[in-house]
């Protein structure tokens, strides 16, 4: 299916290919016939929904502080009937927009999320009454999973992306590293819904910002619920995620498929940045003082691992052979740790990364020229500066190594700009 | 999906999360009406933490007791405060990671141990204030906080709920008006 744009831009040429005599009117009106009618764009919709729930909330928030000026004077009856009665009128609002305005997105996206706000704030002032303060955990627990059925019965984008970032903060909130793992279980229970707007809506604003949302969250989940199990491979973990992550995004065939965005740039941002960290040679010296590994840190990198490693394996089958440097980081952090284990000083494994980080920048910055991407060969160019800025600058290499290996680099780049441009004159002669 | 099963599914969840903040009162309320009620010493409070607009941070004394030396607690774990009490005034007689029979205890959380000792944090952390009485409020407890300043806790099942804070023997709201005449 043609991207909308596309099509858009098709159709504006049209008229001036006809009377070129490119293509015959004939022609371009089967042009028009195939492709059908492209919707006039609304711009209004996506900010009227906006602008829907923001006005909500505002209502919402306001109301919460004008009662709150005469909050103390009341009893603690009477603020439980206020705390009811704001979540029942914001309850009334949601069911009046879902049976007598079910054409309203607008109107249905705000009362959803003032409904889901007013939830949480009714729970909180019975709180408030109480002095009650030590549940944070399961007050958010509680206002989640009580939110939970109106992402599906609403279908309200807005209280799904709020319910995400409710429970990554659950995450952090909670206490016991065992009850975390809870987390996994809440994401999955949202997985109907962002599945079915992937499929059905992938070019909707409220998708992307829903993909973009789940991935950032994964990621802070993963950070909470397994951060007390790891300790000394936890660089090769996130190098396996972002490895998963990127291999996920190349899974939506087009690269202009707006799924394919999120789930690129976290990975290519996430593992830069970590590539760019493990260069460093105190870094590997430092795992000296990291203790021996537990089971549960051992399970979940040989997991992660063999999923990268199958992924790979799919991945090279499917693109016949042509290898995706950025996919097999994991591969070459792990030879940096064997490295560690053999040379302490962490000299080995940082010289690897260094040549491993080099190498990826190249090859971006050549993906980017070759594909126009003047964007993508910027980043490669970025991320060699990074890393060539920060080697200079890193007195663990002493200066005589650093000398050769820069001497040898920048004879390498002369030499290359030298047979390039002597093969050019060639091809033009 | 159908109208009719749509409008079922949502009075459905309507009740459930009606039910949420009625059920918290319910629980809370019952407590305060019929539980056991016991005097709390309070400690003295960093004056720049401690007050944060509408409410003050409580501190108290008595806040650690012995472990018995087969139970390992860790950080964040939650755990029972055994209470003796003397002359309506509540001490931390043990800490264990299971509920005591016959004797009141509040539920608490782990914060550290130290040797057999366990730093416990308490549930009753914080009470709420009228934003007009606020700053005078936070003068009056910070001065007799660690000396005359106690709390009263109502107890019931391990639960526990600040029912009054005093000075001396005036009620915070007393006491400031007392203040002002």
């Amino acid at each position: 299916m043609m991207d909308k744009n596309a099509i858009k831009w098709l159709y504006r040429q049209l008229p001036e290919l006809v009377s070129q005599g490119v293509l015959t009117q004939e022609g371009a009106d089967r042009l028009k016939q195939y492709y059908g009618p492209v919707e006039a764009k609304t711009p209004a919709k996506t900010l009227l929904t906006a602008f829907g729930v923001i006005g909500a909330v505002l209502v919402g928030l306001g109301v919460i502080l004008i009662l709150a000026h005469n909050w103390s004077s009341l009893t603690r009856v009477n603020r439980l009937i206020i705390a009811i009665g704001l979540l029942i009128a914001a309850q009334a609002l949601t069911g009046t927009a879902l049976f007598f305005k079910r054409n309203g997105d607008g109107w249905r996206e705000a009362a959803a999320v003032l409904h889901m706000l007013m939830l949480g704030a009714s729970m909180a002032l019975v709180s408030q009454t109480y002095h009650l303060t030590d549940d944070t955990d399961a007050f958010l627990l509680v206002w989640m999973l009580l939110s939970l059925p109106l992402i599906y019965l609403a279908g309200s984008n807005g209280v799904c992306l709020l319910y995400l970032t409710g429970i990554t903060a659950w995450t952090f909130t909670s206490h016991i590293a065992l009850e975390k793992q809870l987390v996994w279980a809440l994401l999955l229970l949202a997985l109907p819904y962002l599945r079915r707007q992937l499929r059905q809506n992938p070019r909707a604003n409220a998708t992307r910002l829903l993909t973009w949302t789940l991935n950032i969250c994964f990621y802070f989940c993963f950070a909470a619920a397994f951060g007390p199990y790891i300790d000394k491979y936890g660089m090769l973990i996130y190098s396996c995620l972002f490895s998963i992550n990127y291999m996920l995004s190349l899974q939506f065939q087009s690269s202009s498929d707006p799924r394919r965005l999120p789930l690129k740039i976290i990975s290519l941002a996430g593992g830069a940045g970590l590539t760019f960290m493990l260069t460093a040679g105190s870094l590997w010296r430092g795992l000296i003082d990291a203790g021996h590994p537990g089971m549960a840190e051992i399970i979940l990198v040989t997991s992660l691992l063999l999923l990268a490693a199958a992924g790979n394996i799919l991945l090279l089958r499917q693109q016949a052979g042509k290898i995706l440097t950025l996919s097999l980081s994991p591969l070459i952090v792990s030879a940096a740790y064997l490295l560690q284990a053999i040379d302490q000083s962490g000299v080995s494994s940082a010289v690897l990364m260094n040549g491993y980080l080099f190498a990826l920048s190249i090859g971006i910055v050549i993906f980017g020229i070759r594909s126009h991407g003047i964007a993508l060969a910027n980043i490669g160019m970025l991320l060699l500066a990074a890393v060539i800025i920060a080697r200079f600058l890193d007195s663990g290499f002493s200066f005589i190594i650093r000398g050769m290996v820069f001497v040898l680099l920048g004879a390498g780049f002369l030499i290359t700009n030298l047979v390039m441009t002597r093969r050019g004159r060639e091809d033009l002669e | 999906m159908k109208k009719y099963s749509l409008l079922a599914l949502f009075l459905t969840m309507a009740l459930a999360q009606a039910a949420a903040p009625v059920y918290m009162a319910w629980r809370w309320e019952d407590i305060l009406r019929t539980g056991q009620q016991v005097f709390w010493q309070t400690a003295p409070v960093d004056p720049y933490d401690a007050f944060r607009g509408r409410y003050i941070d409580l501190n108290f004394k008595n806040a650690s007791g012995p472990t018995s030396g087969n139970e390992h607690f860790e950080s964040g774990q939650t755990a029972y405060a055994s209470l003796e009490i003397r002359d309506g005034m509540a001490f931390i007689s043990g800490i264990s990671a299971t509920e005591p029979q016959g004797i009141p205890y509040v539920k608490v959380r782990v914060n550290y141990i130290d040797g057999r000792t366990a730093h416990i944090s308490l549930p009753f952390k914080r009470y709420y204030l009228s934003e007009h009485i606020a700053p005078a409020a936070e003068a009056a407890y910070r001065e007799s906080a660690g000396r005359t300043g106690i709390a009263a806790i109502r107890l019931k099942n391990g639960l526990a709920v600040i029912e009054e804070l005093y000075i001396g023997d005036k009620t915070l709201d007393e006491y400031l008006r007392n203040e002002r005449q």
